[in-house]
């Protein structure tokens, strides 16, 4: 297999909510068309590093950052970056499937509205795409103009990476995106995650390690806002270097 | 008698006079309404819906009161409603947090405590003098949405405030702006809520009397307001100047018109207990 | 784009902002026509003098017969709203069914609903009238009437209020005194209203506040003779009814007359704006003890 170029890259990322030290120096490197699982216990930091990759915690009062994080090589907090712009490259799946109070074909194609394109052609097929890609095509495709709250949790969650999808990222944040699911729907989005994998970089928060070892190439261990670990799952997992990793994985604290 | 019989005969007692206590009020409600119907329902006919006002108790009408209220109602709602709505979502979605937030919000509060009558002075130096409006229908719109402002900031931040976090998350992470997130999830996922405080807040609005009259609304207007910029009066002036006359053929006058402005204000109170019964049956996140 | 955003924040902002220029409207509006005032007339005079006449020849500038009037009427109005209102208020809470209070509460909120200038003709029409065959020599038109029935229309302010104040306290304590065997009667005015007790004070002021800038029902019920008096039975009159009374007659602009209702509208600002500040202090204090 040949080497994959970087995508992701995190330097010495410090991040504050007001006097709060969130995350503590971190430093790494996230390799495209594979997937990164970021673990540790509650408030150790990881869904706060996540959210710095598409700065969705600018919206957060006192929240601050210094240090780097590029996107193919590119730090995106500089100042000529347009945060919109930034998101069309990476998209974000939530812990709760957050669908608009619209109808299902309005929430795919929400991200390409905004964007200006109307057509309606441009949209139906989009929709059409993105809801294959999901895994979700088969299920709704009767169904486009009913509202999306009428799905199943399960259904929500493809129904918001459908919309992830629509405007063709090429990162995909998941930040816990099966903690409120049940088993069932659990293995459908693990199943996509894997799917997905060929076309997008996928970075994932998990509360779960079963999950971790399932669905992820490489694994981030993150404990009190500092970086522990991170190797190749496999790696992790068998042998871990850091004894904080060993009690954490094998269950004795988090 | 023990103690113990002695307390609860007390505690029946109190519960006999909270139901009176209870009652009383809406049994005066029942009394005065009856009696209004009464009274009004003998002059109340489609001749004094539709007739001009007269010096002579039998011919007049209410004609130009219900026309001019309901130029005040619609030309309220256009000044009030964007404003309020706008205002109220600075603060709930723009505003950071801090004094000046702070300092806003004691404001808003302090001016819905504002006797309405002070809103007619305020209405008579800068609308009718100051911008030389006159006593218009324009001045007095303007003088009643200053007057609801507070209500309908108020009722619009709850209702944004109502809406989840998760949903504006979801159209950020989209790309959207704020404003692109505002206008298609915030607004539509609330304007249920805002138009029922709005409407609710039109209901007093339409039966405001003091600050109409000091802003010089008349009584007597012989002909029906075709503009914003002409004279007017509204049905609660018309009640009133009837109620202060001596003659009883008036009193039956104003009675007739009391029912006319029950009617409207009813009827939109009445839709917004409609649309919040029916906000609150949808599904909630 | 960017600058689009910009654009739309900016007059979000300035909707916000005219909330603070009407306030500032109202202030200046008030103090700058009273200032001509109190250039002709002593404040001493104002504030001292026992009569109110200056739409007669001979012109009188004392506040204090207005301010007594609207004190009474005010006074009448809580009389009869604060016991009403707040054994409604306990009788929802403790004693009352659930689906009892479904109906009441909406049926209440009715009160609140209807114009003033409904209630005043209900005041001089079917009260007083009735007050008179009680109290034969009740003048026509008097306080007492237009009292009560400002009382019935802030019933519901009262009730409402103090019930959100009475049902947020905190379950256990009501739950300590049932279970040491108080009688319902006990439990609420041994536990429930004491410990609620800021937030019916808030509700009073806020219905005070309310009751002294009431205008049509007085102005139709309570006659407009300005008199230092605390005689429910006779007419008398309010600041409020003061200010309509002289809007209704041709009193040219920039004229002392003219200038005598922002004077007795600062009197009003002033009374109902400390009442107001008073009330968010005291819901403010009250937060914080319990948070």
């Amino acid at each position: 297999m040949s080497k994959k170029n970087d995508k992701l890259e995190a330097l010495d990322l410090n991040a504050y909510y007001g006097d709060f030290h969130a995350l503590k120096g971190i430093n790494i490197v996230m390799e495209e068309k594979a997937v990164t699982a970021f673990i540790g216990p509650s408030g150790c930091g990881k869904s706060t590093f996540l959210r710095t990759f598409n700065r969705m915690n600018d919206y957060i009062d006192g929240f601050r950052v210094d240090g780097q994080i590029l996107l193919d090589g590119r730090d995106i907090y500089q100042k000529d970056v347009r945060v919109d712009e930034l998101r069309k490259e990476v998209g974000m799946v939530f812990q709760k499937p957050n669908p608009f109070p619209k109808s299902i074909f309005e929430n795919v194609v929400y991200g390409l509205k905004i964007q200006g394109i109307k057509k309606k052609s441009v949209l139906e097929e989009a929709a059409e795409q993105s809801l294959r890609h999901a895994a979700l095509w088969e299920e709704v495709k009767d169904k486009l103009d009913k509202s999306a709250l009428a799905l199943s949790g399960g259904q929500q969650q493809r129904l918001c990476i459908a919309r992830a999808l629509a405007i063709s990222p090429s990162v995909l944040l998941m930040d816990e995106p099966a903690s409120a699911l049940d088993p069932i729907s659990t293995a459908k989005i693990e199943e996509l995650i894997y799917d997905l994998k060929n076309d997008y970089t996928i970075v994932i928060v998990t509360h779960n390690m079963q999950q971790a070892g399932r669905v992820s190439d490489h694994t981030a261990f993150f404990y009190m806002g500092e970086l522990v670990e991170y190797n190749k799952t496999k790696t992790m997992f068998t042998s871990p270097k850091e004894e904080r990793t060993q009690n954490y994985i094998t269950g004795r604290f988090g | 008698m023990t103690n113990s019989e002695r307390n609860r005969l007390k505690d029946k007692a109190f519960q006999v006079f909270g139901i009176f206590c209870t009652f009383i009020g809406l049994v005066v409600l029942g009394i005065f309404l009856i009696d209004i119907i009464i009274e009004g329902s003998r002059r109340l006919d489609w001749d004094f819906l539709t007739s001009l006002p007269s010096r002579r108790a039998s011919r007049a009408g209410i004609l130009t009161a219900w026309v001019g209220t309901l130029w005040i109602l619609v030309l309220t709602t256009l000044i009030a409603l964007p404003l309020g709505v706008a205002a109220g979502l600075y603060l709930e979605e723009y505003g950071r947090k801090g004094r000046w937030a702070n300092f806003l919000e004691i404001n808003i509060a302090n001016l819905a405590g504002v006797p309405s009558i002070i809103y007619g002075l305020l209405g008579l130096e800068i609308f009718v003098r100051q911008m030389r409006l006159g006593s218009s229908l324009l001045a007095g719109a303007l003088t009643l949405s200053l007057l609801i402002l507070p209500i309908i900031i108020v009722t619009t931040r709850e209702a944004i405030k109502a809406v989840p976090r998760s949903i504006r998350d979801g159209s950020y992470a989209l790309g959207a702006s704020k404003w692109q997130t505002v206008w298609n999830q915030v607004l539509p996922a609330s304007f249920g809520s805002i138009l029922t405080g709005i409407i609710l807040a039109l209901s007093r609005a339409v039966g405001e009397t003091a600050p109409l009259i000091v802003i010089g609304a008349l009584a007597y207007v012989p002909f029906t307001p075709s503009s914003p910029l002409d004279e007017f009066t509204v049905l609660p002036i018309q009640i009133f100047n009837w109620t202060s006359r001596p003659q009883a053929a008036f009193l039956e006058n104003a009675a007739a018109a009391i029912i006319a402005l029950l009617v409207i204000t009813f009827l939109l109170n009445g839709i917004a207990v409609y649309l919040r019964n029916r906000q609150q049956r949808k599904i909630k996140w | 784009m960017r600058v689009s955003e910009k654009i739309i924040e900016g007059l979000l902002w300035l909707s916000a902002v005219i909330t603070v220029l009407v306030t500032i409207g109202i202030i200046w509006v008030l103090l700058s026509e009273s200032i001509g005032f109190f250039r002709q007339v002593s404040i001493v005079e104002f504030l001292t003098e026992k009569e109110w006449t200056p739409l007669f020849a001979n012109k009188k500038f004392g506040i204090m017969p207005l301010v007594a009037g609207t004190l009474l009427t005010t006074l009448i109005a809580i009389a009869v709203a604060l016991p009403l209102g707040l054994t409604i208020a306990i009788y929802l809470n403790e004693y009352a069914h659930a689906r009892m209070r479904q109906i009441v509460k909406p049926l209440l909120e009715v009160l609140a609903t209807i114009p003033t200038v409904v209630y005043g003709f209900f005041a001089l029409t079917v009260v007083t009238p009735f007050l008179q065959q009680i109290i034969p020599g009740m003048a026509g038109f008097n306080a007492l009437s237009a009292g009560i029935v400002m009382g019935i229309m802030i019933i519901p302010m009262i009730s409402s209020l103090s019930e959100d104040a009475i049902s947020s306290v905190p379950r256990s304590l009501r739950e300590a005194a049932y279970g040491m065997g108080s009688t319902r009667l006990q439990t609420s005015f041994g536990v429930m209203v004491p410990a609620a007790s800021s937030g019916i004070i808030v509700s009073v002021i806020l219905a005070i506040s309310r009751a002294v800038g009431e205008t049509m029902i007085v102005a139709i019920a309570a006659g407009q003779q300005p008199r230092l008096t605390m005689n429910p039975l006779v007419p008398i009159e309010t600041i409020t009814t003061y200010i309509v009374q002289v809007s209704m007659g041709d009193v040219p602009q920039g004229s002392l007359e003219y200038k005598t209702i922002f004077a007795a509208g600062i009197t009003l600002f002033i009374f109902t704006f400390a009442l107001n500040n008073l009330s968010f202090w005291i819901k403010k204090k009250y937060q914080e003890k319990y948070d």
